[in-house]
């Protein structure tokens, strides 16, 4: 490399204005404003001195320019942007450099190693996510601006139409719900039914016609279940309907139903709707969604946009194909999940983990390589939940025990010295935790998502100990992106919510009698059959909360946290009610992590994302 | 009748070829004509399947009107091919008349700009405006890679400014009012400060970008 060193020269801004007009305004279409051209004389000055005017410094000038524009920072270039694309520009010089460096050391340097697997892995809490909402005119995303006060109204009511708008968008991409067209002999002879969907407006006054319709299922005043989309609302009658596959059916989803319209309902002028069959709108693969919607960078990962969270962007296929390949490399990667209810005040749950880490210790002192590693802990980290009232027994008021727990945590990891050092620690908060138990007392209920971080005067202790960076506050629900895989982490007891919200109907009553008459004995146990039923609602939903406000309080502002859609690769659910299981379902694995404590026996998760597997283990008391 | 949703697409595009800016990317319709389009092809398999199937059990008549189904069929699949190609060609020609003019799309949310009235030699059905948000996906990558085109060859003519107007220019001076705020500018030979309502004398050359870009007027 040719290495020439010039000897900075005093340039008066009025020096360079020529050539950096041509450049930036007459090429760009970019004004520059009088700090920037300072900014840019200096350092042009710097580092070409006397041939300020030469060839490499007008490159240098349009390499500016074209990050600028890139980043679509404005059509004015100003002093501060203008400095932030000078500190991108050097560093990238200076990894190339390192670069350089490196191949000379050896050879075989993949051009993969650009990419960084550090810069592809963070913990992204709702307020940093993308306020991407979809846009029914265009059918696509759009970037929304961030959560203030007066967008609370708006979104609080476009919660249910987003919804709605976004799966009928997925249905119309669905081969099955689409228009038969009557003139084309294939479908004629094929037979095929036809399973368009009608707006409610349009079956209106056909009275003996059958339909398919699509809507959010509520009940109404009078206590009758309706469906309700854009245009109206009907009240169903579901004496003879049966469930079209084995999922959960609650207020507040977005459900089809097939069926008879019938005018004569002496309550509703609309009359009524006998349903046949109850449905769900099925899932699509994550990568037929994102194909569809321009490969929009839902979480952000994109290095240069950082600090821009209003300027949307896309993540090439090529560049996603790297990530890919990068992560099949890296396949010493991975993350222990903790099962959750992480009672640090128990003294049981203290044992536990110590006997957890002293084995994850040994394990890392083996291991030649240095192998990074997350550990995942769920709340809540304590048994009761922290209120403002202070305990009657002891002086110390409850938030004072709350940090000493966390204290004695940092305590334990502080005697593991390659764990302190090594591993990236990340914490999800319970219904327990302050502050939101201050109100809740730990009802589920009174407990909204997304639930904010434990706050960090707590964990002052722990964020001593921890090397800068490792200890990461997590909101519930959380997402994390490592390289090309989206993971959702969400602590909720969801299956004994779904399971007693769910409608009862006389086929169930009647499936279930024979059953019990016949005995027949299924191959597939219950317990995974109702875990099949839950993933199904959920990704079919496309929303972690698809049940009705009355059922869960949600705050719309982050809705678009909650929302899955498109599909993440992998789920992580916390629910403490239920057992353990793996479901995958189109192309989304779906993990439930009992509690940590279960039957006198610790039990965790592990995640290999290079070959995308997990391992249940468990470590007895 | 087949065809009929073409049909649509192309008058659609007959009415949008003379607006100065691009309308809403119909995906709805460009769907169900691709739908219709495929449907037609499943068609032609399903004919061609029966001829080959029982070639002697068919009459002479029969043979004529599957084959005249075949072509009918085949003729509309073309149809809507070209109504489509025609559609997409037509947005992608406005794309690139806006792109020579250099000025960033605006956001949907943004107030419209004013539009430019002094057009001069563009004529009156001109692309002035676009709002990106009005484009399809695959749009948005195709005008972002024909600007870059266009930057690298304009960079070859370092001294000619190839997307100026066209228009000789009938003095060198002009006059010029602010009609946003904008900050202290540089230009090729001096600086001006861009105060909304305020008004100078300056070269033309000099502030054509900013009149494009809706920050100046001309007197």
């Amino acid at each position: 490399m040719e290495t020439r060193v010039h000897l900075p020269v005093k340039l008066q801004p009025s020096n360079l204005r020529p050539t950096a007009y041509r450049i930036f305004s007459k090429k760009h279409g970019l004004n520059i404003q009088t700090d920037a051209l300072k900014v840019l004389t200096d350092v042009v000055s710097h580092k070409f001195g006397s041939e300020w005017k030469g060839a490499k410094a007008q490159l240098y000038l349009e390499d500016i320019a074209k990050i600028w524009k890139a980043q679509d920072k404005g059509l004015f270039v100003d002093g501060e942007g203008l400095n932030e694309v000078l500190k991108q520009l050097n560093n990238e010089e200076k990894t190339k450099i390192n670069r350089v460096i490196d191949e000379e050391n050896k050879e075989n340097i993949n051009e993969e190693e650009e990419l960084q697997w550090q810069e592809f892995f963070r913990v992204i809490n709702p307020p940093e996510q993308p306020n991407y909402t979809f846009d029914k005119q265009r059918k696509q995303f759009g970037l929304r601006g961030e959560g203030k006060l007066s967008n609370f109204r708006d979104t609080n009511i476009e919660y249910f139409n987003n919804r709605y708008s976004l799966i009928r968008d997925r249905l119309s991409r669905n081969e099955v719900f689409q228009k038969t067209n009557y003139q084309s002999i294939s479908n004629i002879k094929s037979k095929k039914q036809s399973k368009e969907i009608t707006l409610i407006k349009n079956i209106i006054g056909n009275n003996g016609q059958s339909f398919i319709i699509f809507g959010l299922l509520t009940k109404n005043f009078r206590g009758v279940y309706t469906i309700e989309d854009t245009t109206d609302s009907i009240e169903l009658n579901l004496d003879q309907a049966q469930k079209m596959l084995d999922a959960f059916y609650t207020e507040g989803m977005f459900l089809t139903a097939e069926g008879l319209y019938s005018q004569f309902n002496e309550n509703s002028p609309n009359g009524i709707f006998h349903v046949t069959h109850l449905g769900h709108p099925p899932a699509e693969r994550r990568d037929i969604s994102s194909e569809h919607y321009g490969n929009l960078d839902f979480l952000n990962i994109n290095k240069e946009n950082l600090s821009n969270l209003h300027h949307s962007s896309k993540v090439s296929k090529d560049f996603r194909k790297k990530l890919v390949r990068l992560e099949k490399q890296l396949t010493d990667h991975k993350f222990i999940i903790l099962g959750s209810n992480i009672y640090l005040d128990d003294l049981k749950i203290m044992k536990g983990l110590r006997k957890l880490f002293s084995r994850l210790e040994k394990d890392l002192t083996e291991e030649e390589e240095e192998a990074p590693v997350s550990l995942v802990l769920t709340g809540s980290f304590v048994s009761k939940p922290i209120s403002s009232i202070q305990s009657s027994t002891s002086s110390i008021s409850n938030s004072e025990s709350y940090k000493n727990n966390f204290n004695n945590l940092a305590n334990l990891i502080a005697e593991f010295p390659t764990i302190k050092s090594k591993v990236m620690l990340v914490l999800i908060p319970g219904p327990n935790d302050p502050w939101q138990s201050t109100h809740s007392l730990g009802s589920s209920n009174l407990n909204y998502l997304p639930q904010p971080s434990i706050p960090s005067i707590f964990l002052n202790r722990l964020e001593r100990l921890l090397p800068k960076g490792h200890l990461k506050l997590g909101w519930n629900p959380v997402r994390v992106n490592y390289l090309s895989q989206e993971i959702v982490i969400l602590k909720d007891d969801l299956m004994s919510k779904f399971k007693r919200n769910d409608i009862i109907l006389e086929s169930d009553l009647n499936q279930s009698n024979e059953l019990l008459s016949e005995n027949v004995d299924d191959n597939i146990p219950t317990k995974l059959k109702q875990a099949r039923c839950l993933v199904r609602t959920l990704l079919d939903q496309g929303h972690l909360q698809p049940l009705s406000k009355g059922l869960k309080l949600v705050n719309p502002i982050y809705a678009h946290s909650l929302r899955i859609e498109p599909l993440p690769s992998l789920v992580i659910l916390n629910d403490t009610k239920f057992e353990n299981f793996e479901v995958p379902y189109t192309g989304c694995r779906v993990v439930n992590i009992s509690s940590f404590l279960s039957d006198n026996r610790f039990n965790y998760l592990e995640y290999y994302p290079s070959q995308k597997a997990f391992k249940f283990k468990d470590l007895y008391l | 009748m087949f065809g009929d949703q073409a049909n649509k697409l192309v008058l659609d595009a007959h009415r949008t070829s003379n607006l100065p800016e691009i309308t809403l990317y119909q995906s709805d319709l460009v769907d169900d004509i691709v739908k219709e389009t495929n449907d037609l092809g499943r068609d032609v398999d399903y004919i061609t399947e029966q001829q080959r199937t029982n070639p002697e059990g068919t009459s002479a008549e029969q043979i004529v009107a599957l084959e005249c189904q075949l072509f009918v069929a085949r003729l509309s699949m073309r149809r809507n091919k070209r109504c489509l190609l025609a559609h997409q060609k037509l947005r992608a020609d406005k794309m690139n008349e806006f792109a020579w003019l250099n000025i960033d799309p605006s956001d949907s949310n943004s107030t419209p700009q004013p539009s430019l009235t002094k057009t001069g030699a563009l004529g009156s059905n001109y692309t002035t405006r676009m709002i990106l948000d009005n484009l399809s996906n695959q749009e948005q990558e195709y005008f972002k890679q024909y600007s870059q085109l266009l930057v690298d060859m304009k960079s070859k003519y370092v001294d000619i400014d190839l997307s100026g107007d066209l228009e000789p220019p009938t003095s060198i001076f002009i006059d010029v009012r602010v009609l946003k705020d904008g900050g202290e500018v540089q230009t090729e030979y001096g600086v001006f400060n861009l105060i909304k309502d305020s008004q100078f004398y300056v070269r033309k050359s000099d502030v054509e970008r900013l009149i494009q870009q809706g920050y100046l007027e001309e007197l």
